[in-house]
């Protein structure tokens, strides 16, 4: 199975952790990486799915590439992949 | 062009010397600096370093562009700085005032809303808030 990196800032750094790895499924969504992720932290699910949808308040990067929720759900993990995800930003 | 995020204070007065031509009938200089909100002593400021030094050269490049800038320099700092300490320093460099100001106040406003830094206050040992 591929293996991956999530990597979180800020508030989900200091919940989950700086960096982690997570070996899922061939084929597996960004979205079906974070919610097997999600599901593998204490609060994973309320922070990342409040109300079983990912937050939107989320800021997601792909392999260093800013991408959306729905991107999320198109675009499908590979070996070596880096997700990152940090709440709004507070810079300045 | 300097554009950097670095844990080291900011020496102003070099960078406005260092950027200064004779294509500048204006130089804009914002400063944003540690504000005391009360039940706290310092901000730890966290940033995603090389993503952050890419959005700083791209809103820089964006600023140039638009408002006809002859140069930007952005310096961020992070890590943990002290009531009063400088946080950023933004300047711009312009033929003309109206368009420092314009630049300058675009820079900070796309700083603040896309570039990932965050603040979290402190007080003594503990940690408090991020802020938002």
């Amino acid at each position: 199975m591929p293996q991956i990196t999530i990597r979180s800032f800020a508030r989900f750094r200091e919940l989950f952790g700086e960096v982690n790895t997570l070996s899922v499924p061939e084929g597996t969504s960004v979205l079906g990486a974070l919610l097997a992720f999600a599901k593998t932290q204490k609060d994973g699910m309320d922070e990342l799915f409040p109300k079983g949808a990912f937050g939107s308040h989320i800021i997601l990067m792909y392999n260093r590439e800013r991408i959306d929720s729905d991107d999320a759900k198109t675009l499908h993990t590979a070996e070596g992949d880096e997700i990152v995800i940090y709440p709004p930003v507070s810079g300045g | 062009m300097v554009l950097a995020l670095q844990k080291e204070d900011i020496d102003v007065a070099a960078l406005i010397a260092g950027s200064r031509t004779n294509k500048d009938g204006a130089q804009v200089v914002f400063i944003g600096c540690v504000r005391d909100d009360g039940d706290m002593d310092a901000l730890e400021i966290e940033a995603f370093v090389p993503v952050a030094e890419k959005d700083l050269a791209d809103i820089a490049a964006e600023a140039m562009e638009l408002f006809h800038l002859n140069s930007v320099d952005i310096i961020h700092r992070y890590g943990r700085l002290a009531l009063g300490e400088t946080i950023v320093v933004i300047l711009v460099g312009a033929a003309h005032r109206g368009e420092g100001y314009e630049g300058s106040r675009y820079i900070i406003e796309k700083l603040k809303e896309k570039v990932p830094i965050w603040k979290q206050e402190l007080s003594g040992n503990a940690r408090g808030e991020w802020v938002h």
